[in-house]
C-alpha cells in the first residue's frame, strides 16, 4: 500500500504548571544550606544509614525519619561521574561534569556537578578524574535556596 | 501458580522513527490484529485486556489507553492500564498472566504501545522524571546516567568500550534477521567506537534509537491454551523488583536484575540458568546493559568472567546463550511496549516462530524488562519472565 | 446472606471459573483529605498512609509480598511518578506495579495476585495532590487531539454533556441533582477525614456559579490532597489480622467506548457490566436489599444519581427518588456515601480506593461517627477516564 507523503500531522503543546511542596525535610535541608551554609542529612534508627539527599523515611525499615537529623563534613568523594559535551534541552551549556558524590559519612550518594575542572580537553580531563578522588563542598557566598547553594570541587589528595 | 498459563499469540508493529501513517488508535489496532491472527482469534475470545504504556508527554495524550481502548477490543470488557516506566511491556504482561492465574479470565490480551517519534523533545520528556527538589537541573538524563554508571564499571572492572561495542555490533547483525527491527544496519566494532560520543563513554551505537510501535500478546489458561495451539508458549516463571538505589551504593542495578530473576528462576525451577535457559532477550537501551546480565542473571560469578565471555562470543547467536537475537532494545526501542516485546520474541523463540533469528532448538526463553532508573531517592523496576515449550 | 462462608463460588458467566481463594482487607488507612497539604510533599503523603495501613493490619514492611499502586503521571506532575512514590508506599524489594487507573482497579490487580496464590499479602495505595497542578490543564489533555481537543471538550464540557443528556432524556431537574450534594456534604460532617465539612443547603447549591451547564460549582467534587492505602491478604493470614478483616466477596470491571458520540451519553453501561460480574460472584441478586450501605464515585451529583441506575437499584431515571425518599440517605434502606463521597472528598486517583476503603470499614463496623450500624456488605465504586468511561466494582462483607 503506497503511503501518501502529505498524511496531515497535527501540531500541539504542553504548557503546563506545577507547585511542588517541598515537604518538612527537603525545606528544611534546603534552609540550612541557605540559613547556615551547612550540609544536612537523616539517619534511620533502624538501620543506622545516613542519607543524603534526606529522607523523611527509611524505605528498608520503613519508618520515619523526622527529626533524626545529622550534620555532615562539607568534604567527600567522587564517586561517579560523566563529562557532558553535547546540549541537552534546558540544562547548561556544555561541556560541565556532572556526578555521584559520597559527602561526609553518608551511605547514599548525591547528584552534583563538579567544578573546578579543566575541560578544554574532556579526554585528558577524563584521565584525571577517578573514583575515589577527595571533593570538597564549597558554599556560595550569596545562597538562594536552591540545591546550587553550593557547589563541589576537588580536594588536594 | 496453581494455573498454567501460556503465550498462545504474539503480534508487533514495525519499529519506525516515526509512524506517520496511524493515530495511536490505529497503531495499536495492528498490534492487536496481529496477534489475533496469529493465535487464529477473534476480539470475541477475548475475556480482558490489559493496555501498557509509558510516560504520555511521549503521545501528548494525557490517558492514552482510554483514547486507544476501543481499538484493542476493550469495548466492554474489563480493561485497565500498566505503567512502569521502561517495565510496563513486563509488568503488563505480568498483570495479564495475573488475570488468569486468579481464575477470573481465561483468554486475556496484552497490548502496549509508545510513539516516542510523536515528540521531538524525547530527551526532555525523561528529564521529567526526576526529583523536582534535588535531582532537577543537574543534566540527569539516561544517558548521563548511564554514563556515570559505566565509569564506574570501568575503573572496578576493566570493562573497555571494545566490549561494549562487540555488544553492540552482535545486535545490529542480529536485527537485520528481524523485520520488525527499527536499525537494520551492519555495524563493525571500529564503526562503534568511532560513533558520536553522546557522553563519553557512551556512544551513538552503544544507545538505543526512539521508536514508534505496539506489541500484543494474547494468554491463555491451558485448557484453552491447548484448544487453541499446538505449540502455546508455557509461562513457567515469573518475577519483579522495585529498588531505591543510586550508582555506587550496593543493591545497585544489578543486583535488582538478580532479584527479579530470582523469583522467576525459582518458580520455574531453575538454578543453573547457563545449562538450563537456551535464549535471553534482555532489557538493553545501552550495550553495556547485556555485559552486566551475564553476571546478574547468573550466567557467570563475576565481572571479570562477564569480560571473558563477551570476548568470546557468548551471547552472540552462535555462542553459547544467544543474547537479543531480534536485534534487542538496542536496535528497536519502543519504551512502553519495549518489554512486552521481549516477552514475544521469547514465545516465538520456544515455538519455533522466530523466522530468520531463531536460535536452533530453543526450548526455555528468559524475557527481562527495566524502567526507571538510579538516582537519587529514585526506583527502578525490574521485571523478568520465563518462557517455555513444555508446561511444568 | 451475602456469599455466607462459601470458599467457592461458582461464576457461570465464565465456564469452569470456581473462585478458590478468599481475600480481605485487613489494613486500612486515609489522611485527612484537605485542600493543600502545603506542608507535606507526595512522599510525606504517601508514606504517612502507607505506613499508617501497616500499623492498622499490625504489619511490617517485611510481611508484604507485592504492591500495586494507582497513580498518573500528569496529576503527580512526573514523568512515571511511580520512579519517586514506589518507595514510600512500601515499594522497595517488593514486587511492585502500578495501574495508571483509579484505585479500584489497583484493588482488581491485587485481589488478583492474590487470588493466583503467587501472594499472601499486598499493599494498595493511590494518592493525588490536585493542589500541584492545573487540574483544567492536564484532564484537557485525555481528549483526541485531531477530533476532539480543538471543539472545547475538557473534563468539565464533557461531565456536563452527559450530565445534560441524562437530565433531559429523563426529566431530572437540577434540584434533584442538587439533592446529593445536599446528602453527601452534610454527611461529611460524621467523617473528621473529609475535605469539606459544611453542609449545604439546596438553595446555595442552585445558585452557585453555573461552570458548565447543568454543572454548578456545588454540583462538582473539590480538589482535593489525599491518599489512602489497605493492606490486603489472603484467607490465613487475614484471619489473623489484628482489626478484623473484611472479606472481598465480589468484584467486577468493564470499559466502554472512548469516542463520546458513538455511546448513549444518559447512562454507564460498563458500570452496569461491572456490577453484574462483582454480584453474581457476591450471590447478590437483588442489591437494594442485599446491601447495606455503598459507597459510590460520585463524579458529579448528576453522576450518583446515574450511578443507582446503573446498579440496579432502580429503573433508569428514577435515581432521584432514592434521594427525595430518603432511601440513601444515612438512615435509610440503602446508605449511599456516608463518608461524603467524592463531592466532600476528592483526591482524584485514589478515590475508588478510599470508597473501598471506606466500604470495608463499614463492615468492620469501623467507620466511627458515620457507621451505618449493623452493616455487614458494602458495595464499593470507582470509575476511570472520562464520563463513566471505566468502572469497577468491589463487593466487601463481613
Amino acid at each position: 500500500m503506497a503511503q501518501r507523503a502529505d498524511l496531515l500531522e497535527i501540531p500541539g503543546t504542553w504548557d503546563l504548571p506545577w507547585t511542588y511542596a517541598a515537604g518538612e525535610v527537603g525545606s528544611r535541608y534546603i534552609e540550612e544550606l541557605r540559613d547556615n551554609a551547612r550540609m544536612m542529612a537523616t539517619k534511620c534508627p533502624g538501620c543506622g544509614r545516613v542519607l543524603l539527599p534526606p529522607k523523611s523515611f527509611c524505605e528498608r525499615c520503613f519508618v520515619s525519619l523526622k527529626g533524626h537529623w545529622v550534620e555532615l563534613e562539607p568534604s567527600g568523594t567522587l564517586e561517579a561521574f560523566a563529562i557532558v559535551t553535547i546540549p541537552f534541552p534546558e540544562q547548561r551549556e556544555p561541556p560541565y561534569v556532572v556526578g555521584y558524590f559520597k559527602i561526609g559519612n553518608a551511605s547514599t550518594n548525591i547528584l552534583h556537578f563538579l567544578e573546578g575542572v579543566d575541560l578544554s580537553d574532556p579526554d585528558k580531563a577524563r584521565e584525571k578524574l577517578h573514583i575515589g578522588m577527595p571533593v570538597k563542598v564549597i558554599f556560595k557566598e550569596k545562597r538562594e535556596g536552591r540545591m546550587t547553594d553550593f557547589y563541589i570541587v576537588p580536594a588536594e589528595e | 501458580m496453581a494455573r498454567r498459563v501460556a503465550v498462545v499469540g504474539t503480534g508487533q508493529t514495525p519499529y519506525k522513527t516515526r509512524r506517520r501513517d496511524v493515530s495511536v488508535p490505529e497503531l495499536v489496532h495492528e498490534a492487536a490484529g496481529a496477534a489475533l491472527s496469529d493465535a487464529q482469534l477473534t476480539i470475541r475470545d477475548i475475556d480482558a485486556v490489559v493496555f501498557g504504556t509509558a510516560p504520555e508527554a511521549f503521545e501528548g495524550v494525557n490517558s492514552p489507553d482510554k483514547w486507544a481502548a476501543d481499538a484493542v477490543g476493550a469495548l466492554n470488557k474489563p480493561f485497565m492500564r500498566i505503567h512502569t516506566g521502561g517495565a510496563t511491556g513486563g509488568s503488563a504482561a505480568q498483570a495479564g498472566v495475573h488475570h488468569i492465574a486468579s481464575g477470573l479470565f481465561d483468554v486475556v490480551m496484552v497490548v502496549a504501545m509508545q510513539r516516542v517519534g510523536q515528540t521531538p523533545e524525547a530527551q526532555r520528556i525523561l528529564g521529567l522524571i526526576w526529583d523536582p527538589i534535588f535531582a532537577a537541573g543537574f543534566s540527569l538524563n539516561l544517558i548521563t546516567t548511564v554514563a556515570m554508571a559505566t565509569s564506574i564499571n570501568m575503573q572496578k572492572t576493566g570493562l573497555t568500550e571494545e566490549h561494549m561495542a562487540r555488544i553492540s555490533m552482535k545486535d545490529h547483525l542480529n536485527a537485520l534477521n528481524n523485520p520488525y527491527a527499527h536499525v537494520r544496519k551492519a555495524v563493525t566494532v571500529e564503526d562503534v567506537l568511532k560513533s558520536f560520543p553522546l557522553v563519553k563513554p557512551i556512544k551513538l551505537l552503544d544507545c538505543c534509537p526512539s521508536s514508534d510501535g505496539a506489541c500484543a500478546i494474547i494468554f491463555a489458561s491451558e485448557t484453552r491454551a491447548r484448544k487453541i495451539t499446538p505449540k502455546p508458549a508455557w509461562v513457567i516463571g515469573m518475577g519483579g523488583s522495585t529498588s531505591v538505589t543510586t550508582p555506587g551504593e550496593e543493591n545497585d542495578e544489578a543486583t535488582l536484575g538478580r532479584l527479579a530473576a530470582k523469583n522467576a528462576y525459582r518458580m520455574a525451577g531453575i538454578d543453573r540458568p547457563r545449562r538450563q535457559i537456551d535464549v535471553v532477550e534482555p532489557y538493553d537501551p545501552f550495550s553495556i546493559t547485556e555485559i552486566g546480565y551475564y553476571e546478574s542473571l547468573g550466567f557467570c560469578d563475576s565481572p571479570a568472567e562477564a569480560l571473558r565471555m563477551v570476548e568470546r562470543g557468548f551471547g552472540e547467536m552462535t555462542g553459547e546463550v544467544p543474547f537479543s537475537p531480534s536485534g534487542g532494545v538496542l536496535c528497536s526501542n519502543p519504551i512502553g511496549a519495549t518489554a512486552l516485546v521481549r516477552v514475544a520474541e521469547a514465545a516465538m523463540q520456544v515455538t519455533g516462530n522466530a523466522g530468520a533469528h531463531q536460535v536452533p532448538d530453543a526450548k526455555v526463553a528468559l524475557a527481562m524488562g527495566a524502567g526507571g532508573s538510579p538516582a537519587p531517592g529514585s526506583a527502578t523496576f525490574m521485571t523478568a519472565m520465563v518462557l517455555s515449550s513444555q508446561s511444568r | 446472606m451475602l456469599g455466607d462462608n462459601l470458599n467457592l463460588t461458582r461464576d457461570s458467566s465464565l465456564p469452569g471459573v470456581i473462585m478458590k481463594r478468599k481475600v480481605g482487607v485487613i489494613g486500612i488507612s486515609q489522611t485527612k483529605h484537605e485542600g493543600a497539604k502545603r506542608g507535606q510533599d507526595l512522599v510525606d503523603m504517601i508514606f504517612e498512609t502507607t505506613r499508617g495501613a501497616l500499623d492498622d493490619a499490625g504489619m511490617e514492611i517485611g510481611e508484604i509480598d507485592s504492591v500495586v499502586l494507582a497513580a498518573h503521571d500528569l496529576i503527580d506532575g512526573r514523568s512515571i511518578s511511580s520512579m519517586l512514590l514506589a518507595a514510600p508506599a512500601g515499594a522497595h524489594m517488593k514486587e511492585e506495579t502500578r495501574v495508571a487507573d483509579d484505585g479500584a482497579f489497583a484493588v482488581a490487580l491485587a485481589w488478583m495476585r492474590l487470588m493466583s496464590g503467587e501472594f499472601g499479602t499486598s499493599l494498595v495505595v493511590s494518592w493525588s495532590k490536585l493542589s500541584e497542578g492545573n487540574f483544567d490543564a492536564i484532564t484537557q489533555l485525555n481528549f483526541d487531539p485531531v477530533f476532539y481537543r480543538p471543539v472545547g471538550l475538557n473534563h468539565l464540557t464533557a461531565h456536563a454533556l452527559q450530565a445534560m443528556s441524562y437530565s433531559s432524556r429523563y426529566g431530572v431537574t437540577e434540584a434533584q441533582a442538587a439533592g446529593v450534594t445536599v446528602k453527601n456534604r452534610s454527611n461529611a460532617l460524621d467523617n473528621p477525614l473529609a475535605h469539606l465539612r459544611q453542609k449545604v443547603t439546596m438553595d446555595e447549591v442552585l445558585r452557585s456559579p453555573l461552570l458548565a451547564w447543568p454543572l454548578k460549582e456545588l454540583d462538582m467534587p473539590p480538589r482535593s490532597d489525599g491518599a489512602c492505602a489497605l493492606v490486603l491478604a489472603s484467607e490465613k493470614r487475614a484471619k489473623k489480622a489484628k482489626n478484623g478483616c473484611a472479606w472481598i466477596r465480589g468484584i467486577g470491571w468493564g470499559n466502554d467506548t472512548y469516542y463520546l458520540g458513538d455511546k448513549d451519553l444518559a447512562g454507564m453501561p460498563s458500570l452496569t457490566l461491572a456490577a453484574n460480574k462483582a454480584f453474581k460472584m457476591a450471590k447478590v441478586n437483588d442489591p437494594l436489599k442485599q446491601l447495606d450501605v455503598a459507597e459510590l464515585h460520585d463524579v458529579s451529583s448528576y453522576h450518583e444519581l446515574m450511578a443507582y441506575e446503573a446498579l440496579g437499584l432502580c429503573k433508569p431515571g428514577e435515581g432521584h427518588r432514592l434521594v427525595d425518599e430518603g432511601t440513601t440517605s444515612p438512615k435509610g434502606e440503602l446508605p449511599v456515601n456516608p463518608s461524603g463521597g467524592a463531592l466532600s472528598s476528592n483526591p482524584y486517583t485514589a478515590v475508588g480506593l478510599v470508597r473501598v476503603a471506606e466500604a470495608a470499614l463499614q463492615v468492620m463496623g469501623r467507620a466511627g461517627a458515620h457507621q451505618v450500624p449493623g452493616a455487614k456488605a458494602a458495595l464499593a465504586h470507582g470509575t476511570s477516564g472520562m464520563c463513566g468511561q471505566s468502572n469497577c466494582v468491589v463487593i466487601v462483607g463481613s
